[in-house]
């Protein structure tokens, strides 16, 4: 449990500029470091965290404690990931903004951002190679890309649709496999 | 009692906000015109800062205006607020998708929101690299100009410190926490 807190502790307070950029940084501990879920299995939780309404980095805290430890995992995963932002905004916000102006703290914070883009490129990437397995993933995708970004569809419905397309075709394909049979 | 509608005012967004920080960010500006005056700049200054701190852009907001609000008890009431919903339904689909996993609903649901997954983080990576590269306070800013190879609102360094992170993470196998270490101090000496 103290483990589950630790590391999302640590998350919280290394993600900077977007929650998605805590995508890499989580793969690799759960995945390679602790060994809590595969390859695959972190690609279902990332999709699934980002399908929700909400904060992905909560979400994907909330989703990754609970699978570890239940309920009260769910609870101290959470409260880790957002106590490092808590505190430095409660510090902010009491006026040791005076740091807004500091040229050592402003040049840091570009560093952690140009390295954050960094980490949400990799990110792109590894979740693209992970879903794009065949043909359709591949338009499927595109497709993604394209409705999100160019049309005005609220992304709910975007969800939806790909989620709904999703279970047709799972329905589809095990009717096909019962008439084969 | 303030208590009360800052919690509510904020669970409710974090019940809806969807499709990246961002989205939520304006969705709590309509929403706490009732408790805070605060003018636009005011609140575009309070998010500029929610996103160079550490954790989402939309707790972080959260945070800061209630405490604005009502000091400490408020910030606590306003971030507890936009996490809770989030919460309780991954727990909710979590256990579900545990307890359905052979489902060939569950499994085709999930199958089918794979391809939309990498819209999504698509567009939000684009929002977290736009800024970083357009800065207002270019690291080596400068330099960049000087050389006369890249507009001069556009941060060279960064993309350089963009592409040495993905190479030390990628090839080298540097662990992620501390390439942003190093990424900070460089940043600190640079942007001097």
């Amino acid at each position: 449990m103290l483990e589950l807190f630790i590391t999302f502790f640590k998350l919280g307070l290394f993600t900077i500029g977007g929650g998605v950029a805590m995508i890499p940084i989580l793969q690799n501990i759960a995945v390679n470091e602790k060994k809590w879920f595969t390859a695959e299995e972190a690609l279902d939780v990332i999709s699934v965290c980002q399908s929700l309404p909400g904060v992905i980095a909560i979400n994907m805290a909330t989703y990754v404690g609970f699978k570890r430890k239940g309920l009260l995992g769910s609870l101290v995963s959470t409260v880790g990931v957002v106590l490092p932002s808590f505190v430095v905004i409660i510090l902010v916000a009491k006026g040791l903004s005076a740091f807004g102006d500091n040229p050592y703290v402003m040049g840091a914070l570009g560093g952690l951002r140009a390295a954050a883009m960094g980490l949400v490129m990799i990110a792109v990437y590894s979740i693209a190679k992970g879903v794009i397995k065949d043909w359709f993933s591949g338009i499927s995708s595109l497709a993604g890309i394209l409705l999100i970004e160019f049309t005005n569809m609220s992304v709910v419905l975007i969800v939806l649709l790909f989620l709904v397309t999703g279970i047709l075709r799972s329905l589809w394909n095990t009717r096909r496999e019962g008439v084969l049979k | 009692m303030i208590f009360a509608k800052l919690f509510w005012a904020f669970f409710k967004i974090g019940a809806v906000g969807f499709g990246g920080g961002m989205a939520i960010v304006g969705m709590i500006y309509d929403t706490i015109r009732g408790f805070v005056s605060m003018t636009p700049s005011q609140y575009a200054d309070i998010v500029a800062i929610a996103q160079v701190t550490p954790g989402p852009v939309a707790v972080n907001t959260a945070t800061y205006v209630g405490y604005q609000t009502a000091g400490m008890p408020g910030s606590l009431v306003a971030t507890l607020g936009v996490a809770t919903p989030a919460f309780i339904l991954v727990a909710i689909v979590a256990s579900m998708i545990d307890r359905y996993k052979q489902s060939r609903i569950v499994q085709g649901a999930l199958e089918g929101i794979r391809p939309a997954t990498v819209g999504m983080i698509f567009t939000a990576a684009l929002t977290i690299c736009r800024p970083a590269v357009e800065a207002e306070h270019p690291l080596g800013g400068s330099i960049s100009a000087i050389s006369g190879i890249l507009p001069g609102h556009i941060d060279g360094i960064a993309i350089l410190m963009c592409a040495a992170t993905v190479l030390l993470i990628k090839k080298f196998h540097v662990n992620a926490i501390y390439v942003l270490l190093i990424m900070g101090c460089i940043g600190a000496v640079v942007g001097v």
